[in-house]
């Protein structure tokens, strides 16, 4: 059990008003010569205000912290507000990936015809350059990255354009 | 080179931008800043032990205060959340960067010169009870500090520190006799003086 005095925390009072000992009622006075806890009280209060009073504090003004805090404000606003824009973007990739690999996949047959006739060319051509078998199995996964990039690029592009407007 | 010039016009822009974000003019937390920051300052210097540190908090305190929407009801409200953002923000910090052995602030922070024979035996009692402060964990010091200095109730302190009262009133008991046993029996010959 802890021992406790419900007088300690009204003497601490007293001593950070500065009103201990001399202004305190002559009975409270008794009652802390008596009692351990609020002695105790007391004694902590007094030191660690009186380190408190003797301490150099070196704090910025009120306006000064208003401004930092308003400028901090400010740019955190601004991030929040630039958060959706790249949300926006990422979609917007995700969604131009999607429309190319969906009409690649549509048009495979026709492009591996093309470019199976276009690999025979080349070969004829060149006949030291790789195996038109190679070219054919390369030239659709070529076209379907360029694709890609390019779409992905017009889409960030467009969405940027459309966000800088507003 | 760009201009970084701030006319008057930016002034005005900020400070309406700031009064949106805060929900406080400027000048209601001027009155609470200059009754709160020279006392937000050293109970987190005292507890954290790092004056640099206390800077830093000092403007994430108020920062947080004027962010947390919370509707105050009464100045007093507003100045126990301070000290309960406060001592989380030393807690949060502590835990980040480990549990470092507390540095006590430099004297010339913390001591006045007084050239008189009380003034110098009053430097020496604030030195003896810097460094019996130092064996405190922050806890404890944030106990002490808030009770006997900042005039926090059970309840208050007991929230702030996340323990329930019955706890908080050990924890404050344990506290106080471990910083007088620290400061040897000349400290407990001085209460009820």
């Amino acid at each position: 059990m802890v021992p406790e005095c419900r007088h300690e925390f009204e003497v601490a009072a007293l001593v950070r008003a500065g009103r201990w000992p001399a202004a305190c009622e002559p009975e409270l006075r008794a009652h802390v010569e008596g009692c351990a806890e609020c002695r105790e009280a007391v004694t902590i209060a007094e030191l660690l205000l009186e380190a408190d009073r003797g301490a150099e504090v070196h704090v910025p003004s009120a306006a000064q912290m208003w401004w930092r805090l308003a400028v901090r404000a400010r740019l955190e606003r601004e991030q929040a507000a630039a958060r959706p824009v790249v949300w926006l973007q990422g979609i917007a990739a995700a969604c131009g990936a999607g429309v190319v690999l969906t009409v690649l996949g549509q048009l495979g047959p026709v492009l591996s015809g093309a470019a199976a006739s276009v690999a025979g060319r080349v070969t004829a051509v060149v006949p030291a350059a790789l195996p038109a078998a190679d070219l054919a199995g390369r030239v659709p996964v070529l076209v379907a990255m360029a694709g890609a990039l390019v779409l992905v690029a017009l889409a960030s592009t467009a969405v940027y354009l459309w966000v800088a407007d507003e | 080179m760009s201009d970084t010039r701030v006319t008057a016009l930016d002034r005005l822009d900020l400070a309406a931008s700031a009064e949106q974000a805060f929900q406080m003019d400027e000048d209601g937390f001027g009155a609470f800043y200059e009754r709160t920051s020279r006392p937000l300052w050293l109970y987190l210097a005292r507890i954290s032990g790092d004056a640099r540190l206390a800077d830093d908090l000092l403007h994430e305190a108020y920062y947080r205060v004027l962010r947390s929407g919370t509707a105050f009801q009464s100045d007093d409200h507003r100045r126990h959340y301070l000290f309960r953002v406060a001592a989380n923000l030393v807690r949060d910090t502590k835990r980040r960067h480990g549990t470092q052995p507390v540095a006590a602030l430099a004297p010339d922070e913390t001591l006045v010169d007084d050239a008189s024979e009380r003034g110098a035996e009053r430097a020496a009692e604030r030195l003896d009870l810097q460094r019996a402060l130092t064996q405190l964990s922050a806890r404890e010091r944030s106990l002490l500090w808030l009770a006997y200095v900042q005039g926090c109730s059970h309840d208050e302190i007991a929230a702030t520190h996340g323990v329930k009262r019955a706890s908080l009133k050990t924890l404050l008991h344990r506290a106080k006799r471990r910083l007088l046993d620290l400061l040897g029996p000349d400290a407990r010959a001085r209460g009820g003086a």
